[in-house]
């Protein structure tokens, strides 16, 4: 499997569950993006959340905070067999972005909704990196755990 | 999200038509030809959308335009930043390559561009289509090309899973510019924009 | 020298039309990058004419061109805009503007507005001494 063939993107809202040798990637601006893994059985998913919470009825669940994290350790612990004991968090994005849309500081409230369900569900958050005004380019590597981490014109740090 | 062939079909039109225009308009500011033309309107899943400008992670330079009126819309365009320097050189009648990095005057070439390139869509639809819209100011910010994508449609994001989209092929000649114009109209407002005129399919 | 004022939000667009017009005989007075800031330099380096764009952040230009010929009558204001649209020309021509010059423009046009700006005023003048 070529470096191109282990990639999988994910998009704004969307959640990907995979597992090693995979690498899961993502762009994030106002955005929070989580991820979980299991070291043991080296699964790996990555959610990309774009709200706090669900408002409308017919919308997408993996969009916001409230209704996308539980559905994702759901996921994780009923469908790809990981171990729930042994999940860890990590997240990235919530930037405050240009303001064209009228909206107050999303990244913001999204890393709050976040952080809150994942306390309450009792996920450790064992790395982050939030907050600024630019976009996140993240690399996750479900071998590993390891989130690869660009925040625009600065350097590449591993988490 | 629902939209008959009927009405996208005539959606399509106008939006040739005004891109048309825009381009006419961006080919007299660069004093080159410049060819923008419509290549794909369609209702697009934002999932699927933004993930596959997720996949473009370059380093952008963008413009982005809201409309105010009846008809509410907003347009993006965007380039790497080593090809806003040549847009700048054009733009300031500079031989390409005076420009050496991105700066204050690029920004404010890629802003007026942005600014022209916007006024004259909505010049298009308020002229032939009776629509009325006027651009803001345009905003200029540089950061991954996916993550821009994301704020264009973010705020349509937030009340449906599908969004109206057209996409554009855009060509500088001369060059190997690789640039994104991005549109997206707000639907309702422009649903009844076709009634006002009649097209009621 | 004829003082101008400019007035536009992108810096590339002042640096273009200062080129132009002090190629072609005209002194500039100074830029503004709003119709607030319009006003606030018109009122002190009161230049013999204002070039002026219309979209641009705070207070646009038809704004501008009201407080301006609020302040001054007589003040000769040319709007240079992308916006192509009759409610834009109408509104801008019953506030008082001098001309309108659609973005972009050839020098020429643009040169001649301005210059048009003094041929008429020389011209009322004439007419008022008679």
């Amino acid at each position: 499997m070529d470096n191109t063939e282990r990639m999988i993107t994910v998009g704004v809202g969307d959640l990907k569950i995979t597992q090693a040798p995979h690498v899961l990637k993502t762009l994030l601006g106002s955005c929070i993006g989580v991820v979980l893994h299991d070291p043991i059985n080296k699964i790996g998913g990555l959610l990309h959340v774009m709200l706090p919470r669900k408002s409308g009825n017919d919308l997408k669940i993996t969009k916001y905070a409230n209704t996308g994290l539980p559905y994702f350790i759901y996921q994780m612990v009923t469908h790809t067999g990981a171990s729930r004991g042994s999940l860890y968090a990590k997240i990235f994005g919530g930037a405050k972005m240009f303001e064209t849309n009228g909206l107050f500081n999303i990244g913001e409230s999204n890393e709050l909704e976040v952080r809150q369900i994942l306390k309450k569900e009792g996920i450790r958050i064992a790395a982050s990196r939030t907050g600024g005004v630019k976009g996140y380019n993240i690399l996750f590597d479900t071998e590993t755990g390891d989130v690869t981490c660009r925040v625009f014109g600065e350097s590449v740090i591993v988490y | 999200m629902n939209i008959t062939q009927d009405r996208l079909k005539i959606l399509e039109i106008m939006s040739s038509l005004s891109i048309d225009r825009a381009s006419r308009a961006l080919s007299k500011s660069l004093r080159t030809g410049a060819r923008i033309s419509l290549s794909k309107i369609s209702i697009a899943d934002f999932g699927e959308t933004t993930e596959k400008m997720n996949e473009d992670q370059r380093e952008m330079i963008s413009v982005m335009v809201n409309f105010k009126g009846n008809e509410g819309c907003k347009l993006l365009f965007m380039l790497p930043l080593e090809g806003s320097l040549i847009l700048t050189d054009l733009f300031l009648r500079q031989r390409i390559g005076t420009s050496k990095e991105c700066d204050v005057f690029t920004e404010s070439a890629i802003q007026e561009l942005g600014n022209i390139l916007a006024s004259h869509i909505s010049n298009a639809l308020v002229s032939d289509f009776n629509a009325q819209l006027i651009p803001q100011p345009p905003q200029v910010h540089n950061d991954y090309a996916g993550v821009i994508f994301t704020n264009l449609v973010l705020e349509q994001g937030m009340i449906d899973d599908k969004l109206l989209l057209i996409e554009t092929i855009f060509e500088i000649s001369g060059t190997e510019l690789e640039c994104y114009l991005f549109l997206v109209p707000e639907m309702n407002s422009f649903v009844k924009l076709l009634d006002s005129i009649g097209v009621k399919t | 020298m004829k003082k101008i004022l400019v007035v536009d939000d992108a810096k590339v667009i002042r640096m273009i039309i200062r080129q132009i017009l002090t190629r072609n005989g005209f002194e500039i007075a100074g830029e503004a990058g709003n119709g607030r800031e319009a006003l606030e330099k018109y009122k002190e380096l009161r230049p013999d004419a204002v070039t002026m764009d219309i979209v641009m952040p705070e207070v646009d230009g038809i704004q501008g061109l009201k407080e301006i010929i609020a302040f001054d009558k007589q003040a000769k204001v040319v709007m240079i805009s992308a916006i192509d649209q009759r409610d834009s020309l109408v509104e801008s021509l019953r506030h008082g503007a001098a001309d309108y010059v659609v973005k972009p423009f050839e020098d020429d046009r643009m040169v001649a507005a301005i210059k048009n700006i003094f041929a008429k005023k020389q011209e009322d003048t004439v007419g008022s001494r008679q």
